[in-house]
């Protein structure tokens, strides 16, 4: 990377820019000075290297001016403009970076430090909420532009729910623990923080035709369908319609993560196309194991860099441009 | 040949991949020592034959200015090629020269310069093979490995010994000279074979700049350099004392035999402390401590040959004490008293310490004695106490290295120094042109955020009133939330044009603003707006400028209170957001109204009211609330504004077994946000006492913030301290329990899963009970930043790791003195910074756990009686997959795997 580290950025720069880009997380002002620390300006001309693919992803980069592209062989790239944040896909999962980035219109840069960004958000919870959530906004938003198949397909195996799990059977647990376990979004934490979650979590039963989520209502529950089918459809776009548990097999199918992260009103319906068991766990208790268990928090970010990069793929393969 | 080699490296605590290295060092050190020992001999018999002892004088000047010399040549040389190649290469000029000497004749001349040359190779020698050591092995290592590979050097010198006086039985002692030639070239070639690229032992230092060195390392320096004078000028004066009373006491005749039965003597409890003493002395009382082991015998035998007049047992005291430490248990400290110094500076420093001060001493020691001598003033008790008062020296040294050997490894730990974190700006001329030229940004987000800037430093000032000329209805919104805070109204105009905005929130938003600056006259038209929004708002605006003496009987606001649907709803939430703005007592009664609805998306705006208007009716409304949605730290705020009856209030929820788990969650992090020593002592009560392992950990976390940011705020002690204990046993507990799991490979299918998944829930548990260990060490040590090296420990980094151990280890070192849970936990401390395989792990966890040996059969047993439901049903269903019965009632079992089940919504 030929990029000019430079230090004309007053604080204030910094500070406008930062709350600007956190806005929706609602941090204080400490935890603003805090991320505005951690920022490292870099002006950066256009036909840069900021790195390559297979480099270490130690650091992410916001980008303030101008634009970057992620590049690999033989896909169409993403394209970053101002306000997006670079790199931090691949810090988050723990992998090194899987394309090249390079610098395509004169930009300027924030550089930071991956781990001590995490630090920020492990030390400033509320702050870390807010993040995670938007994050999961601009996801639910990338999963509205793609389609239901594209964000949740392909279709996937939920057993009858005459069948049963076998939850309730004698060693339920066990089995239910070790089908969680195969949900992505649990397979990057400890089985403590899944036991824990299972804990605070209740089987719900609903007859065929019983609405689930009615649009303009807030999602407080994050569900794993346990039996049975449901339908879900938006309220804006009539032709985005997709089901849940259409196959029957075994195992446990989460319903609609990216939703339910997203902190706004939903709107979405979620209907029982037929007798459904689900399992419900409360998103304040989520939060709430998250906040005791950095690995959860951790986790969890890598499960939504991994969606979004998927998505991402999918999003450029369309032509769609998906990074703003 | 399995098991010896077993037992010699349990009996030597070699870990994987330690095997090679410390054979190798150790022999090194054999030949280095063996070599030596014969050309010492050798150089003794040629010297005293040729020459008079009074040259012995002449010979010590010369080494004290040869050794200044050699110490910088041989350090540019390090510099250049590294330790490895430096020691090579010395060894290898050991060999020729003393060849080159064999090959001289013999003359007064040669025995001088073999005398030099040997004394010189002595001292050079040995420095550069403690720095190569020094950086191949880690902190933790050397603490371990350095006193069995020293051994080797005690062992070499027996053995040279040996030979030496075997081979002078029948040949002449010049033979004595080719044969530590030959020696030291074999010793050369085996020190070929270090690993350069396991540590950092051949790697050239880096340059040090004289400019840049670090105060607290060089004032930890000046300290060991005290302690290293000391010492040597008190093992020195005690020689002399020893043999000055050998002679006076025993004559001539009984002299050579007694000297040989003592150094033999000697020598075995040198290899005996050596071999069984030092790694175990240094592991279990820390560094530092070890390192005043030799000067308190000195001072002790010092004193003692003072009061004895001189005695020689007391004499032979003194002298035993150096010849059995000295270079074993002493050696060993001495050498990880360096770990903490970076390099380059260890390298520099220690050259200048080892050949320099060392021989600096000796010289201006060796004066004083000859003084002494002529004025027939060396008589025992005078020496005894120079002795004693050298020990005392070195004593005080070496305590004064606890506190700065810490430093070092806590400046190891920690981060390169940045701006001060977190540290809010300050606003001046040229800041506030950059916050109006954001303002004046099309960018929503940017306008925002300077919007934001400028409120929270206290210049909303700043804000232009044609803001509110802006498209976007969030700026709007916004700008109308900030503008009424000032002492302005230039902006009026313009927010009674916005009552007619198209976006509800703006015009929400104008009501409300005009309202704070007594405008009303305007607003009277928004009481039949289509929102209920703003028709609360403007009710509110209008019963509060009526100054309406109980609201909540007014037949307006009764029509919101009573509003139905979505609309009322709206309705109660505006109304309540402009009593908490704006209202004053007079609206308590409307607001609790709303609070008893129980809407969650009120608890914020709820708190803040609590907060501006305290009442003990506030206190049970707002408790529950504590369980779930946003806004726990108003409702936190809102509460320690009710004081202490708050503070009980809460404390209480846990004694009621009625309340919701979900509510007792929070209540840890609620005590602490009264900042007072009562909710200090509510938490380690919590901490203690608790039945939830959940709530106990809320607590242990909100205490260790608490006690973070409050420096008055004082903790028992004595009970953390059982709490941590607790939680080390508990943490050694999971990990014995398993072993036997670990130890069961031959599973396959769902038994090998439901193992595997077992295992990995006894190693979280684990892990979470070592965490809670160090945030209680945290407790305990409040100015040290115990996360830090923590987060060295469990990550990847191998020198950072070594550091972190070393100064946890430094920092339990105390609590052996400290009564015995105290000492039980620096005992856990240590095991668990061992980098212990697991199987020795649970034999040296063994005597605090307290299972005995386990089977798999005995494990599986103990699991299904645990506390844990997840533990019991795990165990429960593997002991059924493996085949082992339990005399444990599966009734019992089932149920309490049920209790883990997501529960069915009643």
């Amino acid at each position: 990377m030929t990029d000019v580290p430079r230090d004309r950025t007053t604080r204030v720069e910094r500070e406008i820019f930062v709350r600007s880009f956190v806005r929706s997380a609602r941090p204080r002002a400490s935890v603003i000075a805090e991320v505005a620390d951690l920022l490292e300006e870099r002006i950066v001309p256009a036909g840069t290297q900021l790195y390559a693919r297979g480099a270490p992803a130690s650091h992410m980069f916001w980008v303030v001016e101008g634009k970057v592209e992620l590049r690999e062989d033989g896909t169409p790239p993403f394209v970053f403009g101002p306000r997006s944040t670079v790199g931090a896909l691949d810090a988050f999962q723990g992998i090194p970076h899987s394309r090249d980035a390079i610098v395509v219109e004169d930009a300027v840069l924030f550089r930071l430090d991956v781990e001590r960004y995490l630090d920020v958000l492990e030390d400033n919870f509320e702050f870390l909420k807010g993040m995670s959530q938007f994050l999961f906004e601009g996801l639910e938003a990338l999963g509205v532009a793609l389609g239901f198949e594209a964000t949740y397909g392909p279709l996937r195996p939920a057993p009858n729910a005459d069948v049963g799990f076998g939850m309730q059977a004698q060693f339920g647990f066990i089995e239910g623990l070790l089908a969680l376990r195969h949900d992505p979004l649990f397979r990057a934490i400890g089985v403590q923080v899944v036991v824990r979650l299972a804990q605070l979590g209740r089987f719900v039963e609903r007859p065929r035709g019983a609405e689930l989520w009615t649009p303009g209502e807030r999602g407080d529950a994050l569900l794993w369908l346990v039996g049975g089918q449901l339908e879900l459809t938006h309220r804006e776009h009539p032709g985005w319609r997709g089901t849940f548990g259409a196959l029957v097999d075994v195992g446990v199918e989460p319903v609609a993560p990216l939703v339910t992260l997203a902190n706004r009103e939903s709107r979405y319906r979620l209907v029982a196309e037929s007798p459904v068991v689900l399992v419900e766990i409360p998103k304040e208790s989520w939060f709430d194991v998250m906040e005791d268990h950095p690995s959860f928090m951790r986790g969890m970010l890598a499960f939504a860099a991994a969606n979004r990069q998927r998505l991402m793929r999918l999003a450029a393969d369309r032509g769609i441009t998906a990074a703003t | 040949m399995w098991s010896a080699r077993e037992a010699l490296r349990r009996a030597l605590d070699l870990r994987d991949g330690e095997e090679a290295l410390v054979f190798r060092a150790g022999g090194v050190l054999f030949g280095l020592i063996a070599g030596h020992t014969l050309l010492e001999t050798a150089r003794d018999a040629v010297f005293l034959g040729k020459l008079p002892p009074s040259r012995l004088g002449l010979v010590y000047a010369l080494l004290a200015v040869l050794s200044l010399g050699i110490a910088r040549i041989t350090g540019r040389v390090m510099q250049r090629f590294g330790h490895r190649n430096l020691f090579v290469f010395s060894l290898m000029a050991a060999s020729f020269g003393t060849v080159f000497l064999y090959l001289l004749p013999d003359s007064g001349v040669t025995a001088f310069v073999l005398y030099v040359w040997s004394a010189l190779l002595g001292s050079v020698l040995t420095i550069e093979f403690w720095a190569l050591v020094g950086g191949l092995l880690s902190t933790a290592q050397a603490k371990r490995l350095l006193g069995p590979l020293a051994a080797g050097g005690v062992v070499g010198a027996v053995a040279g010994a040996t030979l030496a006086a075997l081979l002078v039985m029948s040949l002449p002692v010049s033979v004595l000279l080719p044969i530590a030639s030959a020696v030291f070239l074999g010793t050369s070639i085996a020190a070929l074979g270090f690993d350069v690229d396991a540590g950092e032992a051949n790697a050239p230092p880096r340059r040090a700049d004289p400019a840049a060195r670090d105060p607290r390392t060089e004032a930890y320096l000046k300290r060991l350099g005290v302690l290293v004078a000391a010492i040597t000028a008190a093992v020195l004066v005690g020689d002399y004392l020893f043999k000055a009373s050998a002679a006076r006491d025993l004559g001539p005749d009984r002299l050579p035999s007694f000297l040989a039965r003592y150094y033999a003597v000697l020598n075995l409890a040198s290899l005996a402390v050596q071999l069984f003493l030092s790694s175990r002395a240094v592991r279990r009382a820390g560094v530092v401590n070890a390192a005043s082991v030799l000067p308190v015998a000195l001072f002790g035998s010092g004193v003692a040959v003072f009061f004895t007049g001189g005695a020689l047992s007391a004499a032979a005291i003194v002298r035993g004490a150096d010849g059995a430490m000295r270079h074993s248990l002493h050696r060993v400290t001495q050498e990880l008293l360096w770990m903490p110094v970076s390099e380059p500076r260890r390298s520099q420093a220690k050259s200048v310490f080892d050949a320099l001060l060392g021989r600096g001493v000796q010289a201006v020691a060796s004066l004083l004695l000859f003084g002494l001598a002529t004025q027939d003033l060396d008589r025992g008790p005078l020496l005894g106490a120079i002795v004693a008062a050298c020990a005392a020296v070195a004593m005080a040294a070496a305590l004064s290295l606890r506190a700065r050997y810490l430093e070092l490894f806590r400046a190891m730990l920690t981060r390169a120094p940045g701006s001060a974190e977190g540290e809010p700006i300050e606003l001046d001329l040229d800041s506030a042109e950059l916050v109006m030229e954001a303002l004046s940004s099309r960018d929503e987000p940017r306008v925002m955020a300077a919007l934001d800037l400028l409120h929270t430093k206290g210049r909303g000032g700043l804000i232009p009133s044609l803001i509110l000329y802006h498209e976007s209805p969030a700026v709007l919104a916004r700008a109308l939330a900030v503008l009424p805070t000032l002492r302005r109204r230039d902006w009026i105009p313009l927010a009674e044009r916005l009552l007619d905005h198209v976006a509800p929130e703006v015009r929400a938003h104008a009501v409300r603003a005009l309202t704070l600056v007594g405008a009303t006259a305007s607003i009277q038209q928004r009481l039949n707006d289509v929102s209920p929004t703003v028709r609360a708002q403007a009710t509110f605006a209008i019963c509060d400028a009526e100054q309406v003496a109980a609201p909540e009987s007014d037949p307006r606001v009764a029509a919101l209170l009573a509003a139905r649907g979505d609309a009322g709803r709206s309705a109660r939430v505006a109304l309540v957001e402009a009593i908490a703005a704006q209202g004053d007592r007079r609206w308590l009664a409307v607001a609790f109204s709303i609070a008893d609805e129980g809407d969650r998306e009120l608890t914020s705006v709820l708190a803040e009211l609590a907060r501006r208007f305290p009442d003990p009716a506030w206190i049970d409304k707002l408790i529950p609330r504590l369980a779930g949605g946003d806004g726990r730290r108003e409702l936190r705020s809102a509460l320690v504004a009710h004081g202490e009856p708050a503070l009980e209030a809460i404390a209480a929820v846990l004694r009621d077994p009625r309340a919701p788990a979900s509510l007792r969650l929070h209540v840890p992090r609620s005590l602490s946000a009264f900042r007072s020593q009562r909710a200090a002592d509510l938490l380690v009560d919590v901490l203690t006492a608790d039945g939830s392992g959940a709530v106990r950990y809320k607590a242990l976390r909100a205490l260790g913030r608490f006690v973070e940011e409050d420096a008055k705020v004082r903790v028992d002690a004595a009970r953390i301290v059982v709490e941590l204990r607790r939680n080390l046993v508990e943490q050694f507990r999971l990990r014995t329990l398993s072993l036997p799991l670990v130890q069961q490979t031959d599973l396959g299918g769902s038994a090998a899963m439901v193992r595997d998944l077992t295992l990995e829930y006894l190693a979280d548990k684990a892990r979470q009970a070592r965490e809670r260990a160090f945030r209680l060490i945290k407790l305990l040590h409040r100015g040290e930043d115990v996360r830090r090296g923590y987060d060295a420990l469990v990550g990847g980094d191998r020198r950072a790791r070594a550091a972190a151990v070393e100064y946890f280890d430094a920092l339990t070192a105390e609590y052996v003195r400290r009564g015995e849970v105290w000492s039980d936990v620096r005992e856990l401390f240590r095991v668990l910074l061992d980098e212990l395989p697991l199987e020795d792990e649970v034999e040296r966890a063994a005597p605090f756990v307290r299972l005995g040996p386990l089977d798999l059969r005995a494990a599986l047993r103990t699991l299904t009686l645990d506390g844990d439901d997840a533990i019991v049903s795990l165990s429960a269903c593997l002991a059924q997959m493996v085949g082992v019965s339990l005399a444990i009632d599966e009734q019992v079992i089932f149920a309490r795997a049920a209790r883990l089940v997501p529960q069915a919504a009643g």
